[in-house]
């Protein structure tokens, strides 16, 4: 045969190169970032920085450092990312704690005025005296010493995000007014009354959660028990569009509820939804609560 | 094929290869996502770790906070601490951020040196 095939070999070799060279180098080997922001953080990572965040709020009780850590997140909108977190969590039954402080968070941001009370240390004493520099010192050195013992053979990074905004967040303000939702206030039913609005709504308990002096309060835990069935918890503050002391809870036909508000509130028994309409028209309702700090 | 071929079918895919890695690598790299904790700068991990710190000054669950400082520098929270001290003094944080820094590092180290003393 005639061995005059043309170079076509050296076209077919660079093209099965190039291929190989970018799939290891954009997906086997993809370049490995250093010295990252917090907003270029996957999601499951995003999801431990706002819990962390909003559990380090209910120690400060500073909405604006918050909000400015929150911010270095980019979050299209931080107060939904933080309820759909909370409600997530609480759905899998999560860190009870977290999803109420991110509750809490999110009210706080929806509601300027909302200020709480910082929860108390559980040290009476602090370190007068922060690590001195000789100590840091040798820190330095060990830590240099970890991260050469860490260091992986991936590709080193050609493309450092550049600093764009300090990651210390604003002087500290210490809240002013205290409105403090705590699990351990005796919470009673002011009002029960039956929410007969169409066939088409959904048959809700709506619960609004309120302090002595009739302000709404958010991060408060709500207990929901059926007959033979775990106990349900959710919080308010949730809704804060709607208020930072309103909760809701999807009802079932011919269903006794019993709820606590707080831990140490009343028990109130035999919850059930109302039927509305009669006849064939009819349909079910749902119930509004308001329970009151006394 | 001829020898000669053969070679320069090689070089072909080794020119190819260096061509598309240096494409990957350093002309359209990806970008920069799903990034870890870990990976964040300095500044923004001192003051993860100052959150870890506050909220171990009101629980007091050190386990927590280990737990916690495990997305920065999985199985050395105390270097991690101490990383974040050193960030912290260069960046002037306020004494009561630095107090509770360092509370956190002393009961590491605590809790380091029971667990070493237990046999």
């Amino acid at each position: 045969m005639n061995e005059k095939k043309g170079p076509f070999y050296l076209f077919t070799g660079l093209i099965i190169g190039l291929l190989v060279g970018v799939i290891v180098s954009r997906f086997m080997l993809p370049v490995s970032y250093t010295d990252t922001e917090p907003a270029t953080l996957r999601t499951d990572q995003r999801e431990v920085y706002r819990s962390m965040v909003a559990r380090a709020f209910l120690m400060e009780a500073d909405v604006n450092r918050a909000r400015s850590r929150l911010e270095l997140l980019q979050d299209a909108s931080p107060v939904e990312e933080l309820i759909a977190q909370a409600q997530s969590l609480l759905a899998n039954k999560g860190d009870e704690q977290s999803a109420r402080a991110m509750a809490l968070l999110a009210a706080s941001f929806s509601q300027p005025n909302l200020m709480i009370t910082p929860l108390p240390p559980a040290f009476t004493s602090m370190p007068t005296v922060p690590p001195t520099l000789a100590v840091t010192a040798s820190i330095q050195a060990a830590t240099a010493s970890i991260q050469a013992a860490t260091a992986t053979s991936m590709p080193s990074p050609t493309t450092r995000p550049a600093p764009t905004q300090t990651p210390r967040s604003t002087p500290q303000v210490q809240a002013s007014s205290t409105v403090q939702p705590t699990e351990h206030y005796s919470f009673q039913l002011v009002s029960n009354d039956p929410v007969c609005q169409s066939a088409d709504a959904r048959p809700l308990m709506q619960i609004t959660v309120l302090d002595d002096k009739e302000n709404p309060l958010a991060g408060v835990k709500i207990e929901i028990t059926l007959v033979n069935a775990a106990p349900t918890y959710f919080y308010t503050g949730l809704y804060p569009e709607i208020s930072p002391g309103y909760a809701d809870y999807l009802m079932a036909k011919d269903t006794l509820y019993n709820l606590r508000v707080g831990d140490g509130g009343q028990l109130v028994t035999g919850l059930q939804a109302p039927v509305c309409g009669e006849g064939s028209d009819a349909y079910t309702g749902g119930l509004k609560l308001t329970f009151r700090q006394p | 094929m001829s020898r000669g071929r053969w070679i320069g079918f090689i070089a072909a895919i080794l020119l190819g290869l260096t061509a598309g890695l240096i494409y990957g690598w350093v002309v359209n790299p990806a970008p920069v996502s799903n990034t870890t904790l870990a990976s964040m700068r300095g500044d923004y991990k001192a003051d993860y770790v100052l959150m870890v710190a506050e909220t171990y000054h009101t629980s007091g669950d050190l386990a927590q906070a280990r737990a916690d400082l495990d997305y920065i520098l999985p199985d050395e929270p105390l270097i991690a601490v101490q990383s974040a001290v050193i960030t912290a003094q260069q960046l002037a944080y306020p004494t009561n951020d630095m107090q509770m820094l360092a509370q956190l590092e002393m009961a590491l180290k605590a809790g380091a040196q029971s667990a070493g003393g237990t046999p």
